[in-house]
């Protein structure tokens, strides 16, 4: 053995004798974690594959996603959206605004889905991320409806401009609240959230928590969108105005789905990423509508149609132009725009839906400020 | 292993990549994509864009007749400006149709043809000259079939019509305001059409395996909603089955003051031009010089669209051809038809009726593009 051989073969011995500590991926959300490291390697794989469905579960098999307070949520404005709904071409029925306004904050506690009753879980407080003037908004819609009852209108309970209360408060809470929720309040903060503790008696982090939570707001169904297209975003974003013109069903789950297998195996970039993604085709998602009612309100006058029928699109454009203030935190347009908007509508609702042009220049912003001009009249 | 001693492959002679050595289909075949490029290419070149242009310069010829006229309310002009606008109404038929992007946006279609005219509202308009074109309520008191009322007065000789104008100002103004106001409207479509006939040629999505789909918003889509719209509803519903009472379910009750061009007595013409214009649009008959280039019976053959074992372009055009001369076989006015020649005219509108299906159901099977216009949330 040569000198130079035996130096090496100390050298060796050296570097066995400092492995002694056993080295591996010692972050648990990589994909080859190693509880049994004692040193890391700097080889942690953050590699995964992206299932079909929203489902995801820990190494032993735990399943790792829950939004139940989401579907509460939603299990709630369906509710209130019901009861609304007697009064529709019913003389016989008066709405009692106390249960609007107790159904919104939760003190009711006669609900359908007794689940309901004292669940800690309330639309008012999660609307516009707490904003006392828009909350006053939706009560005012409230009262407003309980008000005119018993109507003897005809189909729908509206006011005397045109104004369909049900669908401001049912459309506009979906921007409002839900989208508000899953944009601003969990996607806009997911960057600052634990994803290295698993939450005590918990089999999730808190990022996959809050990210499910915003998933949560989008749909109920995992299997999305085979299931959950019954009501609220999960229905319209599957619509093929929606998901033909900018493909909001495919796109939005998909990057759910990615980003939380990211997340799970702790590649943090790829769901910051995704988080970009979902927020951009949110507001794509909620002009889209807007483009679409206005659309439908033209394409009915166009037609002749009813004039309470007209009045319901007019509605349910306002409300979709009134929620895109509240998608991210940094939306397409600002409270002051879409109130100059939403504060013309709402003083004559039948007698703008005749206004071709007035609902064209409501088409132009809303098309211009999302960046759909070219796809305006599509929706 | 027997099984796999047979060679895959694609066993589709039809297919690009068909292998005549394969003996087992692997699924791998590819097809070779309709040009759509060239489809819309053909179509906007040669018959949209000229089309229009050529509505526009009629509506322009309108409008010097209408000059003349007021200047000079004589019976020379009065014929003048009577068939100045017969032939703008014909060349309008050509483009009624194509009722999708700039024209959609303004609801030209209702800016330009609704009827009945509300004479009631047009004759108040003029007595207090006041008027508001602008809204959509309005819509039935302008366009052609308004001029169709005031240059076809009932109970008024040429003589006394003359002098009507003569001795009002008001009125004077008015047919003044409905040929600027057409004017205006096919000058933005005009320019609109020729500033973004690149977007429209364009707009097909084509997908990872090179294929493009006819999804909402795309063109084919587009061309293809607006023509079944059209036909189903303003056609032979329009022009035919709602004046001869078959949309009364119960008394079949006839109503011939429905009929376009009331007042002048010249539906037929109109009905027959514009089934005509469908027919060489359908085939991609170029406008001016009647061509025959790339169509949407060319794009049928493409995909094997059949009908009972028969190409399906060839059935449509057969029921065309039925129905043009079902409808040759009436005269001028089309109300007198209605009432004395009821029965065969009910046995013509089922030949109308016959070709419903086929365009809007086994035409959009075939190339794959969804009927949006009855779209209804149902909420």
């Amino acid at each position: 053995m040569t000198l130079i051989n035996k130096i090496s073969m100390l050298l060796i011995a050296t570097v066995l004798f400092a492995s002694c500590a056993k080295k591996g991926c010692m972050d648990p959300t990589a994909a080859n974690y190693d509880s049994n490291a004692e040193k890391t390697d700097n080889n942690c794989d953050y590699s995964y594959t992206v299932p079909q469905n929203y489902e995801f579960t820990d190494l032993n098999g735990n399943n790792t996603v829950s939004f139940t307070g989401q579907t509460a949520r939603m299990d709630m404005l369906s509710e209130m959206v019901t009861y609304l709904k007697t009064a529709n071409n019913n003389a016989a029925v008066t709405l009692d605004a106390a249960v609007l306004l107790s159904m919104y904050d939760n003190t009711y506690t006669n609900w359908d889905d007794s689940e309901l009753d004292d669940n800690g879980k309330q639309l008012k407080s999660k609307t516009a991320l707490g904003d006392a003037g828009i909350q006053a908004m939706f009560e005012g819609w409230m009262t407003a409806a309980a008000a005119a009852t018993p109507s003897s209108n005809a189909s729908y309970l509206q006011d005397s401009s045109g104004l369909e209360w049900t669908q401001v408060i049912e459309k506009g809470l979906m921007s409002a609240c839900f989208v508000s929720q899953l944009t601003s309040n969990y996607l806009g903060g997911i960057s600052e959230d634990d994803n290295t503790e698993i939450i005590e008696g918990e089999f999730y982090t808190e990022m996959e928590h809050h990210w499910d939570e915003a998933y949560g707001y989008f749909t109920d169904a995992p299997d999305y969108p085979t299931n959950g297209t019954n009501r609220f975003w999960g229905k319209y974003a599957n619509k093929s105005y929606l998901e033909d013109n900018i493909g909001s069903a495919t796109d939005i789950a998909t990057a759910f789905r990615t980003g939380r297998a990211a997340i799970a195996s702790g590649n943090i970039a790829d769901a910051l990423y995704q988080a970009e993604i979902i927020k951009s085709e949110s507001k794509q998602m909620v002009a889209g509508m807007a483009l679409h009612y206005l659309n439908d309100v033209k394409a009915q006058v166009s037609s002749g149609g009813d004039q309470s029928s007209i009045n319901h699109s007019m509605s349910e454009a306002l409300a979709f132009i009134y929620g895109i203030q509240f998608v991210t935190d940094n939306p397409d347009m600002s409270y002051t725009e879409v109130m100059s908007i939403v504060n013309q509508i709402e003083q004559s609702v039948a007698g703008i839906s005749q206004n071709i042009m007035e609902i064209n220049s409501s088409i132009d912003q809303v098309a211009a400020a999302s960046g759909l001009t070219d796809k305006k009249n599509d929706f | 292993m027997c099984i796999s001693c047979q060679k895959k492959g694609c066993t589709d002679p039809v297919a690009i990549n068909y292998s005549n050595e394969a003996e087992k289909n692997d699924n791998s075949c590819q097809y070779q994509d309709f040009d759509k490029f060239d489809l819309l290419t053909n179509l906007t070149n040669n018959y949209i864009l000229p089309s229009i242009e050529s509505y526009k310069n009629k509506v322009t010829l309108l409008n010097t007749s209408t000059d003349l006229f007021i200047l000079s309310p004589n019976i020379i002009n009065l014929n003048n400006l009577r068939s100045s606008w017969e032939e703008t109404h014909l060349n309008w038929q050509d483009i009624a149709f194509l009722d999708f992007g700039p024209s959609e946006y303004i609801l030209l279609r209702s800016q330009t043809n609704t009827y009945p005219i509300d004479t009631t509202e047009v004759n108040n308009s003029i007595l207090n000259a006041e008027w508001n074109f602008h809204n959509a309520t309005y819509n039935d008191s302008k366009g052609l079939q308004a001029l169709d009322y005031l240059l076809h007065k009932p109970g008024y000789s040429d003589l006394q019509l003359i002098n009507y104008y003569i001795s009002n100002a008001n009125a004077k103004e008015y047919l003044k305001a409905i040929t600027d106001d057409l004017m205006v409207n096919i000058n933005y479509v005009n320019n609109e059409w020729i500033n973004h006939k690149s977007n429209f040629i364009n707009d097909f999505e084509i997908n990872n395996s090179g294929f493009s789909s006819n999804s909402q918003g795309s063109s084919i889509s587009n061309i293809i909603n607006a023509l079944c719209l059209h036909y189903e509803f303003y056609v032979r519903r329009g022009k035919i089955g709602l004046p001869l009472g078959v949309f009364n379910g119960f008394s079949q009750q006839e109503l011939p003051h429905l009929v376009e061009c009331y007042y002048s007595g010249k539906s037929l013409q109109n009905t027959t031009r514009c089934i005509n214009s469908i027919r060489n649009f359908i085939n991609g008959s170029g406008y001016i010089n009647n061509d025959n280039g790339l169509g949407l019976d060319d794009y049928m053959n493409f995909v094997n669209a059949e009908y009972n074992n028969m190409q399906l372009s060839k059935v449509i055009d057969n029921q065309i051809v039925t129905i043009l001369e079902e409808l040759n076989n009436y005269n001028n006015p089309l109300s007198e038809a209605i009432m004395n020649n009821k029965d065969a005219l009910l046995n013509s509108y089922e030949e109308l009726q016959k070709l419903v299906p086929f365009i809007k159901v086994d035409m959009t099977s075939g190339l794959g593009v969804l009927i949006t216009y009855q779209d209804n949330d149902g909420d």
